[in-house]
Formats: structure tokens, sequence, C-alpha cells
């Protein structure tokens, strides 16, 4: 199984969200005017391909934004590339984001090698689909934005290529001396509460970071269950949840500074996993009247900062 | 688990959100005349005397130095 694999994906956990509620959360979600892109992602959601065409399609004709995000193993030729990225694109499919990196790599050569990321670009970019090839990093790896780019040849001009790094949460906590930190000096995390993740049991997560499936932390990110309340019940409290503000306009790193001193975050996802964890007791215990207090003053700190700026 | 404990009812949810937007700063009347007054006064008197200084200046220049063809009468 991937080393970094942050949110411990493999072939242990083949469960899937019943159809009957994949549609029942994108019409619910339908109808919450913010929520606008529809991400099926994983694990490897092509192993699912009638769940995953039933996604597709139900989002496009609800009119979302759909991105698959895959790994590409289905892409050996051009030929079966086109055909798969042909389908999708009739389904309503409207962006490919193909992860890969040295981990993927190891288990891409199963099924044929990099060139699988080559033909599925070309058949996403022939099809018109926005493109993208997303790369997972640390210190040691050797894969990178400007590798993929040379491999992709013509095509990358036409493809995005992204670096993104590597949470050390779940399996990917082995990695934890070789993740690369990437908090931002100041400022929380945009997905907290502007993202929601839907997940196979039907739980409902505030965000789509690294945690969300990890045994020790997921919990903290869960909020609801689609399979029994309605979407905008859920997103409501995710709403009125003022430690998922403190979150997304402070950051969880802020907090577990707070809590101690010492402690470095090598993420933004890892700083709440520390929370979940490390921290709970004591984050449980301070409560919500001092998460307000707090907020209050850190958002005043962060307006000077601003102007200092 | 869950963080059940940290939800605000509606009422301080919206509280809490006028606490934490920052308010537009509303000009007061006060605010607003002294910021006419100094308009005012930049308007008429800086600019007259800019014209007033350039005419010494085109003077001086005329007296010490002469005329030049075009201008100076």
């Amino acid at each position: 199984m991937c080393r970094h694999c942050s949110v411990g994906a493999g072939p242990h956990h083949n469960e899937v969200l019943a159809v009957e509620y994949v549609e029942k959360a994108l019409r619910e979600a339908s109808d919450i005017a913010s929520l606008q892109v529809v991400v099926a992602t994983g694990g490897e959601p092509t192993l699912f391909p009638k769940h995953l065409e039933l996604l597709i399609k139900t989002a496009a004709d609800f009119g979302f934004v759909t991105r698959l995000v895959t790994n590409a193993w289905w892409a050996r030729t051009l030929e079966t590339a086109r055909r798969h990225v042909k389908r999708w694109r009739e389904l309503g499919l409207e962006e490919l984001n193909i992860s890969f990196d040295d981990f993927h790599l190891e288990y891409l050569r199963l099924f044929g090698g990099e060139e699988n990321v080559v033909n599925a670009a070309r058949a996403a970019v022939e099809e018109g689909l926005r493109t993208v090839v997303a790369v997972t990093r640390t210190r040691e790896t050797k894969i990178d934005a400007s590798y993929v780019r040379k491999l992709l040849g013509d095509l990358a001009e036409e493809v995005i290529v992204t670096d993104d790094f590597i949470s050390p949460t779940s399996r990917a906590s082995e990695l934890f001396e070789e993740a690369v930190g990437n908090l931002p000096p100041f400022g929380g995390c945009a997905h907290a509460g502007s993202e929601i993740s839907i997940h196979p049991n039907g739980d409902v997560a505030f965000c789509c970071g690294h945690i969300i499936t990890d045994p020790a932390s997921a919990w903290f990110t869960r909020v609801g269950n689609i399979t029994r309340e309605h979407l905008w019940d859920v997103v409501d409290r995710i709403q009125r949840n003022v430690l998922i503000w403190y979150i997304r306009f402070i950051g969880p790193h802020v907090l577990v500074k707070k809590f101690n001193e010492e402690e470095e975050a090598k993420h933004l996802c890892h700083a709440c996993h520390l929370l979940a964890t490390k921290y709970w007791k004591e984050l449980e215990t301070r409560g919500k009247e001092w998460i307000i207090n707090d907020l209050k003053k850190e958002v005043k700190g962060l307006h000077v900062r601003v102007l200092a700026k | 688990m869950n963080l059940d404990n940290f939800l605000l009812i509606p009422e301080e949810a919206t509280n809490l959100a006028n606490d934490l937007i920052p308010q537009p700063q509303v000009c007061t009347p006060w605010v607003c005349a002294g910021v006419f007054a100094v308009a005012l006064y930049v308007v008429v008197v800086w600019s007259w005397g800019v014209v007033i200084n350039v005419a010494t200046a085109v003077d001086i220049f005329c007296r010490v130095i002469g005329p030049p063809k075009y201008s100076c009468g």
C-alpha cells in the first residue's frame, strides 16, 4: 500500500456510499448555493465504475462542476485511456485530477508505469477536460512538478501540475521525519467549513483534509450523517460551530501552540490531528467560551497584522 | 466524542459574527466638516498661493534676466 497515504486507503477498504445516498446527497447539496463542485475521490474511485458513473451523471445533471481524482491505473495505453475519458466526458465530467509521485509510481508499475499519466492526461486534454497532475512530496522524493512537466512534453502547457506536501497522518505518520512543514506564517485552513466530504457510511466531515479517515482523529471532522438527516442540518451545524470558525480563520496550529509551545505541527491537517488526539482533553476542558474569547482576541490581532503588512 | 460542545445557538452566532467583522468607519459630522475645511483651504488658498508664487517668480526672472522672447509681455 502507498506509504504516503494520509487517508489510510488500501485494498482492505472496499466500502462505498450506497447508490440511494449518492442521489440523496447530491439532491440536497444542489439546494445549497455555495456548494458548486463535486469531487469523486478515494482511495481510487474508478474501482467502483457504476457508482462513479452515477455520481458524475447525477452531479452534472444537478449543475455541479465535476472532478475525478485518480491514479491513472486504467490508462496503460492511449486507446484505453481515450475510451474511459470519453465515457466520463459524455456523462458530464469536467476535470481530471491525476495523483502521481514516487509513492504512486511503486504500484502504478503493476499496471503500466509513468506512461499511464501521459496517456490519461493526453486523453483528457483531447476531450477538453481541465487536467491536473498533483504531486505529493517529502524531503526524500525525486518526482516533483518539474519532473512531471518534462514527462508530459508537449502536453505540459495544457496541464496544471501542482506540488503538494505530505501530511504525517494515518500511514504517512511513519514519514514524519521526511515531511516538509508547509504551514502558512499566519491564517487558517481555507477548507474547513467551505468543503464537506461524504463517506461510505454516510458520515459528513467539515473538510476534505488528510485526517477524514484517520482511525485516531477522523471523529474530529465528522459532524453528521447523510443516512439519518438532511444535508442542510449538517451544514447548519458546521456553520454554527465556533471551533470550526477558529480552525478556518485562525488555524488549528495556533491552538496547538497555545497548548504546547514546543509542539511543531507539520501541516494544518496534522495540527487538527494533534487537537483530536494529544490535546483533545485540554481543548474540551477550556470549552466554548474560551474559544469564543480567544477567537475575538486573535481576529483583532489579525486585523492589526494585515494592516501592518 | 464530537464537537457539539462548541455549537453556538443562532443568536450567539450572529452576535459573534458582528463582533468579528470589522464595522465600516462612519464619518462623524465633525470629521466631515474638518475634511471639508482642509479641502477648501487647499483649493482656495494654496492654489492661489501657487499662482501668486509663480507670478512672482516670473516677475523676478524678467527683472533679473530680462524678458524672454515670447513671454513677460
